[in-house]
């Protein structure tokens, strides 16, 4: 209390100014809150989860069905399909592609695993995946 | 410590003053070129977000190779024509979808070029939102009039033949009234 009656008043001063940069502190951190708060809400809407889940559908159920060909047809009709996906995601601005890396077959010539390659990306999101498909 | 303070005489209070002025001007112009405008996510976008997921929840809902249910999308598409338009399909969809909810539907395949065949043509408000989702039905599964189908020549045996896949993309495109 003593220094209170100082009329020269330092101490108050010095602890304005200690209040005044604890206040600008937690101000700036509940900025960063709210921003990091709206940013994930955000992504979390436009997050184009059906795209990729579809993509995947396509790569992996859908493709399995022609794995009773031969490779050479079942490679030509992966790249047909390939290149629909590619079109038709396009037409939304996104890049989409199934690409078969390696089909693995038996002595007698039938499929017996692929391997492809999942690939998404848009302005926001980036996806790759790559996943053995065994028949 | 009031010895210290006080020790240098009268004018440490104003140069105090000053410095803690100082300080506190920086501050303020740190905030200000600092803070970002920060748009919060307004009403309207949390309306289009939720008319998204009724039109991704119908359209996975409906989406069931397996099913022998006419209103599936792929039974639908398989068997539609000209003169047979998918009746079970839309009465479903508009079962499934709150009554204040508007939509079209459109399929969309690439042979040779992207193409469009519409299945609903109502005029929609300006404020929408379009879903997608896709499926893979083969050549031979068409009717033989389908729009769908791919003919002529390309494929693996030189022509289009019955396993040759066509991806369709049903699109949804939603509105309320």
């Amino acid at each position: 209390m003593a220094y209170l009656r100082d009329e020269r008043g330092q101490i108050i001063i010095i602890l304005a100014l200690i209040i005044s940069i604890l206040l600008a502190g937690l101000s700036l951190v509940y900025t960063q809150n709210l921003i990091a708060g709206s940013e994930s809400g955000a992504t979390q809407l436009s997050f184009p989860k059906n795209e990729i889940r579809d993509l995947r559908t396509l790569a992996t159920e859908k493709l399995k069905e022609y794995t009773g060909l031969s490779p050479e047809n079942f490679l030509n009709y992966a790249e047909q399909m390939n290149k629909q996906v590619e079109e038709l995601y396009a037409s939304h601005g996104s890049y989409a592609d199934i690409e078969v890396v390696d089909v693995k077959t038996s002595t007698g010539g039938t499929i017996t695993s692929y391997t492809v390659k999942i690939t998404f990306s848009n302005t926001e999101v980036e996806y790759e995946d790559t996943v053995t498909v065994i028949v | 410590m009031q010895s210290s303070l006080s020790a240098c005489g009268k004018g440490q209070a104003f140069t105090l003053e000053g410095v803690v002025a100082a300080i506190l001007m920086l501050m303020v112009a740190y905030f200000l070129f600092q803070s970002t405008l920060l748009i919060s996510p307004l009403a309207s976008e949390s309306v289009d977000a939720q008319m998204r997921q009724y039109g991704i929840d119908v359209l996975n809902a409906l989406k069931n190779p397996n099913s022998p249910a006419k209103d599936t999308l792929e039974n639908a598409l398989k068997n539609l024509n000209a003169t047979n338009q998918p009746v079970e399909l839309f009465d479903s969809i508009d079962s499934a979808l709150p009554d204040n909810i508007q939509y079209n539907l459109e399929v969309w395949w690439y042979n040779s070029t992207l193409k469009v065949y519409k299945l609903t043509n109502r005029t929609p408000t300006s404020d929408t939102v379009s879903v997608s989702t896709y499926v893979l039905i083969k050549n031979g599964e068409f009717v033989s009039d389908s729009p769908f189908r791919i003919n002529g020549t390309g494929g693996v045996e030189g022509t289009f033949d019955s396993d040759y896949p066509v991806i369709l993309e049903v699109r949804m495109i939603l509105w309320r009234i």
